[in-house]
């Protein structure tokens, strides 16, 4: 596709605070597991494999987010939404706005403290994300999809 | 219209349900006291016969229905009151069972099912009515459907089909049920390794260590063919009398010889159309025609698909036009998949076989490196696959897709307008390879299905994609 609409700037950011996030939750285990080698002297091969893995998770999140950010893009015409993701793994799905049952506007707490949404589309077989869009862009989403999807044929179940 | 009661007989199955229920109970309840008197026993079994009656009559004093102008009221429940209300517009499909022991009393049990996302059980589930009464609750759900689309309604059906007795027997006999009976098998034997002593066990196996090889290897040859015979009888009495109806826009299937089923599914409510075919009846030329529907009410040991057509012969598919219109008039011919792509296939089903093959060859010498054998089903697994993937365009409505997993062929009839979206996946791999997945989201049962077709080249899954998208 490559000509469809890139994700906020500002999702860069998230990313990098639920790495953050994942960093904090790897520690905080790491330090439990610390706190039994001390006290109940099991082993210490378990802190220090967590403690590897959390930092290889952390690197990896963070080593990945330009690529993800990149290649992240959706598209929304008369007929269909369009999502597309990934390089390695390229994947190109089409939603046609008939098929469409409902659409979700969520945020969770970083989301919404950098004041972004994601919007999930529903079909009657499956959910379809869009990562996250600015709130207009949200709300002008959904009435676009909404509206859309009364125009169109109604799919009769 | 009044509130009503179940037939009398439900009570009675109510009860014989409870005790089921808690016959595991009851049985570890005797194990665990075992220096009890003769009485005493008497005294439990007493007290638990009475409590299974009594919340049976509690049950069944709380369960009731009403057949309204619009809607179908259900209320259950003693704690926790359920009202269940289902405008008859929007019954999906309509079940009705009726085993033997019911016939003489007139009674059936009824499943409701709508669009709804419900998890496995049925919407509405009535399980003793009288027959009087369902021909009311059917009379209602058809008259409500006919003021929608303003047909003439007929009670002639217009297209009726019958299975063919051969077909059946070869559908019996080829099929694989041997595997899930060997399952159950080893189900019941764990039960009864709970339930039973130990020390009896033991001393049959004992006994039997003692009996020569011969005799083991007949035994258990004499218990392969009681299995395939019941796996046989099986089959032969769920598909026994088997009876396709096309009346109006409905599909409605009789069948069962203990247990006389009969589902009523609406034409326009279909999702797609899988004809399935094992390795076996390939070769036979036998297929099985089932239906992908939007809800849940077919048969559990169908994949929740509804059995159009158990079996029938490849060279009478046009028998089943009657009853799907859209279907296509000759063999549609397949895009298939390239050599590359085929040995890809077999790669991937050889490298996930090697994982466990490996394993064993480590860990469980010398016994181990029989898993080895795996290998070679790995290679007839992928080259299956491979020979049998393919896709193909019927009209700008219509959509075939082919495929063979674990030595099952399966071909999709689909309408776009049940395609919920479509994706096209591609590593970076495959890009210098020019090939693409393509996979396709329907509706099926309470969930969803994903079919997919692997490695085609990247223009046909690309001019695929942009079909679905006009």
């Amino acid at each position: 596709m490559e000509k469809g609409q890139a994700l906020p700037a500002k999702i860069k950011t998230v990313w990098r605070m639920s790495a953050g996030c994942s960093f904090v939750v790897g520690a905080v285990i790491t330090a439990g597991l610390m706190a039994t080698t001390k006290w109940w002297q099991w082993s210490p091969k378990f802190w220090l494999i967590f403690a590897v893995l959390t930092v290889l998770d952390v690197v990896i999140e963070l080593a990945l987010i330009p690529y993800r950010y990149r290649f992240w893009r959706y598209q929304i015409s008369a007929q269909d939404v369009e999502i597309e993701s990934g390089f390695f793994f390229h994947q190109q799905t089409a939603i046609p706005i008939n098929r469409i049952q409902n659409v979700t506007l969520e945020a969770g707490p970083i989301l919404q403290w950098q004041q972004l949404q994601t919007v999930s589309i529903e079909t009657a077989a499956t959910t379809h994300k869009i990562k996250s869009v600015l709130p207009e862009t949200a709300a002008q989403l959904k009435q676009q999809i909404m509206t859309l999807a009364l125009e169109a044929t109604p799919y009769d179940g | 219209m009044t509130v009503k009661h179940l037939h009398p007989l439900a009570l009675i199955q109510m009860i014989w349900q409870n005790l089921i229920n808690t016959l595991i109970l009851t049985l570890i309840m005797i194990g665990l006291f075992k220096e009890l008197d003769q009485w005493q026993y008497q005294a439990i079994l007493g007290i638990i016969i009475f409590l299974a009656i009594i919340t049976a009559v509690i049950k069944y004093w709380w369960f009731t229905y009403e057949l309204d102008e619009q809607a179908i009221t259900i209320h259950s429940g003693i704690i926790f009151r359920q009202q269940i209300h289902i405008p008859y517009n929007r019954i999906q499909t309509l079940q009705l069972k009726q085993w033997f022991y019911m016939k003489p009393f007139n009674v059936l049990a009824v499943s409701i099912e709508t669009a709804g996302q419900s998890g496995s059980e049925a919407e509405g589930q009535l399980p003793v009515i009288a027959k009087r009464i369902v021909e009311q609750l059917q009379q209602r759900v058809t008259s409500h459907r006919n003021e929608q689309d303003t047909s003439t309604s007929s009670n002639k059906p217009n297209a009726i089909y019958h299975i063919d007795w051969a077909d059946l027997n070869t559908y019996a006999l080829t099929s694989l049920g041997i595997i899930p009976l060997l399952v159950g098998l080893g189900w019941l034997y764990n039960q009864l390794d709970d339930m039973i002593p130990q020390k009896w066990l033991d001393q049959v196996f004992s006994q039997a260590s003692r009996l020569n090889l011969i005799f083991i290897i007949s035994a258990s040859i004499g218990i392969l063919i009681f299995g395939m015979l019941i796996s046989y009888l099986i089959i032969i009495q769920r598909y026994f009398h088997f009876q396709l109806e096309k009346r109006d826009d409905q599909l409605v299937t009789e069948k069962g010889f203990f247990q006389h089923n009969t589902i009523t599914a609406s034409l326009n409510r279909i999702q797609a159309i899988v004809i399935q075919q094992t390795i076996i009846r390939q070769w036979l030329k036998l297929a099985s025609v089932q239906v992908i529907l939007a809800s849940s009410a077919a048969d559990k040991e169908d994949q929740n698909n509804l059995v159009m057509m158990p079996v029938i012969s490849q060279h009478h598919y046009d028998q089943i036009r009657p009853f799907i219109p859209w279907l296509p008039l000759s063999d549609p011919t397949y895009i298939r998949i390239s050599q590359k792509a085929k040995w890809l296939l077999i790669r991937n089903a050889v490298a996930l076989a090697a994982i466990p093959v490996v394993a064993l060859a480590i860990f469980f010498r010398p016994w181990g490196w029989l898993g080895l054998l795996l290998l070679p089903i790995a290679v007839g697994l992928g080259l299956y696959a491979g020979h049998n993937m393919g896709v193909a365009v019927l009209s700008p409505q219509l959509l075939t897709v082919q495929d063979g997993h674990l030595f099952k062929r399966s071909t999709y009839l689909i309408p776009k307008r049940r395609v919920q979206a479509m994706t096209i996946s591609q590593s970076v791999w495959m890009k210098r390879t020019h090939l693409a997945h393509l996979r396709l989201q329907l509706r099926h049962g309470d969930s969803s299905q994903q079919i997919e077709v692997r490695y085609l080249p990247v223009q046909v899954a690309q001019s695929l994609y942009e079909w679905y998208q006009s």
